[in-house]
Protein backbone atom coordinates (compact mmCIF):
# COMPACT_ATOMS: atom_id res chain seq x y z
CA UNK A 1 0.00 0.00 0.00
CA UNK A 2 1.39 3.78 -1.12
CA UNK A 3 2.31 5.76 1.83
CA UNK A 4 1.84 9.33 0.89
CA UNK A 5 4.49 11.55 2.74
CA UNK A 6 3.98 14.50 4.99
CA UNK A 7 4.66 16.93 2.32
CA UNK A 8 6.95 19.84 4.21
CA UNK A 9 5.82 23.45 4.56
CA UNK A 10 7.48 26.77 3.90
CA UNK A 11 10.68 24.56 2.69
CA UNK A 12 10.47 22.04 5.83
CA UNK A 13 10.47 24.60 8.74
CA UNK A 14 9.12 25.02 11.89
CA UNK A 15 5.69 27.09 11.80
CA UNK A 16 4.35 28.37 14.86
CA UNK A 17 0.63 30.16 15.55
CA UNK A 18 -0.85 32.60 17.77
CA UNK A 19 -4.24 33.09 17.85
CA UNK A 20 -6.38 36.06 19.95
CA UNK A 21 -9.90 35.29 17.87
CA UNK A 22 -11.36 34.62 14.63
CA UNK A 23 -10.40 37.57 13.20
CA UNK A 24 -6.72 38.10 14.46
CA UNK A 25 -4.69 34.89 13.93
CA UNK A 26 -0.70 34.81 13.53
CA UNK A 27 1.33 31.72 11.47
CA UNK A 28 4.28 31.69 10.10
CA UNK A 29 7.94 29.78 10.07
CA UNK A 30 10.04 30.29 13.26
CA UNK A 31 12.72 31.61 11.24
CA UNK A 32 11.14 34.82 10.96
CA UNK A 33 10.86 35.30 14.46
CA UNK A 34 12.61 38.71 14.99
CA UNK A 35 12.76 38.65 19.05
CA UNK A 36 10.61 39.78 21.88
CA UNK A 37 10.61 42.00 24.35
CA UNK A 38 9.07 42.80 27.86
CA UNK A 39 6.31 45.56 27.10
CA UNK A 40 5.49 46.07 30.94
CA UNK A 41 3.81 43.92 34.03
CA UNK A 42 2.77 40.72 32.10
CA UNK A 43 2.60 42.36 28.88
CA UNK A 44 5.26 40.79 25.86
CA UNK A 45 5.48 41.99 22.30
CA UNK A 46 6.77 38.86 19.66
CA UNK A 47 7.75 40.25 16.38
CA UNK A 48 7.76 38.47 12.84
CA UNK A 49 8.71 39.64 9.70
CA UNK A 50 5.55 41.17 8.00
CA UNK A 51 3.84 38.59 5.77
CA UNK A 52 1.99 41.35 3.97
CA UNK A 53 5.15 43.25 2.04
CA UNK A 54 5.26 46.13 4.23
CA UNK A 55 8.34 47.12 5.95
CA UNK A 56 6.93 46.92 9.47
CA UNK A 57 6.88 43.87 11.68
CA UNK A 58 3.99 41.87 12.30
CA UNK A 59 3.51 42.46 16.19
CA UNK A 60 1.93 40.29 18.58
CA UNK A 61 0.63 41.50 22.28
CA UNK A 62 0.49 38.70 24.91
CA UNK A 63 -0.25 38.40 28.36
CA UNK A 64 1.37 36.38 31.01
CA UNK A 65 1.22 35.63 34.70
CA UNK A 66 2.93 38.27 36.50
CA UNK A 67 2.43 37.64 40.23
CA UNK A 68 6.04 36.80 41.98
CA UNK A 69 7.27 40.34 41.14
CA UNK A 70 10.49 38.89 39.46
CA UNK A 71 9.21 38.22 35.83
CA UNK A 72 10.07 34.62 36.38
CA UNK A 73 7.12 33.74 35.07
CA UNK A 74 7.71 35.70 31.61
CA UNK A 75 11.07 34.69 31.50
CA UNK A 76 9.68 30.94 31.81
CA UNK A 77 7.23 31.46 28.70
CA UNK A 78 10.05 32.87 27.13
CA UNK A 79 12.05 29.60 27.57
CA UNK A 80 8.71 27.59 26.62
CA UNK A 81 8.32 29.84 23.28
CA UNK A 82 12.26 29.46 22.19
CA UNK A 83 11.60 25.51 22.73
CA UNK A 84 8.70 25.97 20.47
CA UNK A 85 10.56 27.06 17.97
CA UNK A 86 13.53 24.54 18.02
CA UNK A 87 13.86 22.26 15.76
CA UNK A 88 13.75 24.47 12.07
CA UNK A 89 14.73 21.54 10.34
CA UNK A 90 11.82 19.47 11.30
CA UNK A 91 9.71 19.08 8.35
CA UNK A 92 6.22 20.57 8.58
CA UNK A 93 6.44 20.74 11.99
CA UNK A 94 3.56 23.33 13.24
CA UNK A 95 3.26 24.52 16.85
CA UNK A 96 0.31 26.47 18.20
CA UNK A 97 1.85 28.62 21.00
CA UNK A 98 -1.47 30.46 21.96
CA UNK A 99 -5.04 30.00 21.28
CA UNK A 100 -7.02 32.88 23.15
CA UNK A 101 -10.25 30.88 21.38
CA UNK A 102 -9.71 27.49 22.65
CA UNK A 103 -7.44 28.52 25.31
CA UNK A 104 -4.73 26.43 24.27
CA UNK A 105 -0.98 27.64 26.03
CA UNK A 106 2.25 26.77 25.42
CA UNK A 107 2.80 27.31 29.06
CA UNK A 108 0.81 27.83 32.04
CA UNK A 109 1.60 31.54 32.64
CA UNK A 110 1.26 32.12 29.29
CA UNK A 111 -2.83 33.81 29.70
CA UNK A 112 -3.72 35.55 25.87
CA UNK A 113 -3.10 36.65 22.81
CA UNK A 114 -3.82 40.46 22.87
CA UNK A 115 -3.49 41.58 19.74
CA UNK A 116 -2.43 40.46 16.31
CA UNK A 117 -1.06 43.30 13.95
CA UNK B 1 18.56 24.68 7.69
CA UNK B 2 20.15 25.27 11.36
CA UNK B 3 18.54 25.21 14.73
CA UNK B 4 18.18 28.45 16.44
CA UNK B 5 19.82 29.57 19.27
CA UNK B 6 17.55 32.08 21.71
CA UNK B 7 19.31 34.88 23.60
CA UNK B 8 17.61 36.40 26.91
CA UNK B 9 18.56 39.73 28.56
CA UNK B 10 17.12 41.03 31.68
CA UNK B 11 17.58 43.85 34.05
CA UNK B 12 16.95 44.06 37.65
CA UNK B 13 13.20 45.45 37.15
CA UNK B 14 11.54 42.49 37.34
CA UNK B 15 10.01 41.85 33.85
CA UNK B 16 7.69 44.85 35.01
CA UNK B 17 8.28 47.73 32.09
CA UNK B 18 8.43 48.57 28.86
CA UNK B 19 12.34 46.62 27.62
CA UNK B 20 13.31 45.98 30.92
CA UNK B 21 13.56 42.13 29.10
CA UNK B 22 14.11 40.98 25.55
CA UNK B 23 15.58 38.17 23.45
CA UNK B 24 16.72 38.15 20.48
CA UNK B 25 17.83 35.15 17.93
CA UNK B 26 21.63 34.61 18.11
CA UNK B 27 21.18 34.64 14.48
CA UNK B 28 20.04 38.17 14.25
CA UNK B 29 23.42 39.30 16.23
CA UNK B 30 25.29 41.88 14.45
CA UNK B 31 28.36 42.89 16.30
CA UNK B 32 29.27 44.42 19.35
CA UNK B 33 31.24 47.59 20.21
CA UNK B 34 33.03 48.46 23.92
CA UNK B 35 31.66 52.16 24.97
CA UNK B 36 34.07 52.43 28.03
CA UNK B 37 36.54 50.12 30.01
CA UNK B 38 32.98 49.51 32.06
CA UNK B 39 30.48 49.06 29.00
CA UNK B 40 29.75 47.06 26.03
CA UNK B 41 27.23 47.36 23.86
CA UNK B 42 25.53 44.18 21.82
CA UNK B 43 23.57 45.18 18.67
CA UNK B 44 21.02 43.02 17.07
CA UNK B 45 18.71 43.21 13.98
CA UNK B 46 15.88 45.77 15.02
CA UNK B 47 12.56 43.78 16.36
CA UNK B 48 10.50 46.23 14.07
CA UNK B 49 11.60 44.70 10.80
CA UNK B 50 12.98 47.28 9.42
CA UNK B 51 16.34 46.58 9.12
CA UNK B 52 18.23 49.33 9.94
CA UNK B 53 18.58 51.20 13.04
CA UNK B 54 19.81 48.55 15.10
CA UNK B 55 18.70 47.43 18.71
CA UNK B 56 21.27 47.37 21.36
CA UNK B 57 21.74 45.86 24.63
CA UNK B 58 24.40 47.88 27.01
CA UNK B 59 26.17 45.51 29.25
CA UNK B 60 28.06 47.13 32.45
CA UNK B 61 30.50 45.57 34.27
CA UNK B 62 33.55 46.16 36.58
CA UNK B 63 36.69 47.62 35.12
CA UNK B 64 39.68 46.18 36.34
CA UNK B 65 42.46 48.33 38.30
CA UNK B 66 45.75 47.25 37.15
CA UNK B 67 47.86 48.37 40.13
CA UNK B 68 49.93 45.27 40.54
CA UNK B 69 52.65 44.33 38.09
CA UNK B 70 56.47 45.42 37.13
CA UNK B 71 57.12 48.36 35.69
CA UNK B 72 58.32 48.06 32.38
CA UNK B 73 61.40 49.84 30.75
CA UNK B 74 59.35 52.57 28.91
CA UNK B 75 56.65 52.93 32.45
CA UNK B 76 56.83 56.29 32.95
CA UNK B 77 53.43 58.42 33.09
CA UNK B 78 53.34 59.43 29.68
CA UNK B 79 54.35 56.61 28.53
CA UNK B 80 52.37 53.89 26.92
CA UNK B 81 50.08 51.91 29.30
CA UNK B 82 51.44 48.64 30.74
CA UNK B 83 51.32 46.57 33.96
CA UNK B 84 51.63 48.31 36.78
CA UNK B 85 50.64 51.30 35.85
CA UNK B 86 47.73 52.05 38.08
CA UNK B 87 45.25 53.29 35.46
CA UNK B 88 41.71 50.88 35.33
CA UNK B 89 42.15 48.83 32.26
CA UNK B 90 39.25 46.80 30.42
CA UNK B 91 39.93 43.19 30.44
CA UNK B 92 36.30 42.28 31.53
CA UNK B 93 35.30 43.86 27.81
CA UNK B 94 37.25 40.63 26.33
CA UNK B 95 35.81 38.28 28.75
CA UNK B 96 32.32 39.48 28.79
CA UNK B 97 32.56 39.68 24.69
CA UNK B 98 34.10 36.02 24.55
CA UNK B 99 31.59 34.53 26.76
CA UNK B 100 28.97 36.20 24.80
CA UNK B 101 30.63 34.33 22.02
CA UNK B 102 30.47 30.95 23.41
CA UNK B 103 26.99 31.18 24.88
CA UNK B 104 25.30 32.54 21.46
CA UNK B 105 27.63 29.75 19.44
CA UNK B 106 25.21 27.36 17.84
CA UNK B 107 27.79 24.82 17.91
CA UNK B 108 27.56 24.33 21.77
CA UNK B 109 26.16 20.39 22.42
CA UNK B 110 23.27 19.64 24.78
CA UNK B 111 22.11 22.39 25.94
CA UNK B 112 19.20 23.85 25.29
CA UNK B 113 18.01 26.78 22.50
CA UNK B 114 17.37 29.39 25.28
CA UNK B 115 20.24 31.04 26.56
CA UNK B 116 20.49 33.48 29.39
CA UNK B 117 23.05 36.14 28.37
CA UNK B 118 22.18 37.89 31.75
CA UNK B 119 19.65 37.97 33.94
CA UNK B 120 19.27 40.79 37.54
CA UNK B 121 16.50 39.88 38.38
CA UNK B 122 15.89 37.51 41.80
CA UNK B 123 16.05 34.09 40.26
CA UNK B 124 14.31 30.60 41.15
CA UNK B 125 16.77 27.49 42.11
CA UNK B 126 16.87 24.46 40.17
CA UNK B 127 14.74 25.21 37.04
CA UNK B 128 17.49 24.86 34.75
CA UNK B 129 17.79 27.76 32.31
CA UNK B 130 15.31 29.76 34.13
CA UNK B 131 17.40 29.92 37.16
CA UNK B 132 20.56 31.05 35.16
CA UNK B 133 21.40 34.28 35.97
CA UNK B 134 24.30 34.21 33.22
CA UNK B 135 27.82 36.25 32.85
CA UNK B 136 28.55 36.71 36.21
CA UNK B 137 30.61 40.07 35.29
CA UNK B 138 27.76 41.19 34.35
CA UNK B 139 26.14 44.07 36.59
CA UNK B 140 23.88 46.15 34.67
CA UNK B 141 21.66 45.63 31.31
CA UNK B 142 19.52 48.75 29.28
CA UNK B 143 17.87 47.63 26.34
CA UNK B 144 17.16 49.93 23.48
CA UNK B 145 14.37 48.58 21.27
CA UNK B 146 12.99 51.45 19.21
Amino acid sequence: MAVQNAIPSHGGETLVTLIKDPNEKFCGPASNFLGLKCDGAGSMKLRFEDIDGSAAATVIDVTVTDTVGTGVEMKRVCQAIAGAMSGYGIQGKFVKVADTLTSDFIHADLLSVDAVA
Amino acid sequence: MREENYLYFANNGGNSTDKDMAMFPASTFRGAVSISNTTAEFFFAPQDGTGTTANGVLLTFAAVADTTGATTANGTASGNPHVGDGIARSANTRLVMEKFAQLASGNRKNTTNFTVIKDLNTLPANEGPVSSSGISEVTAVAITID
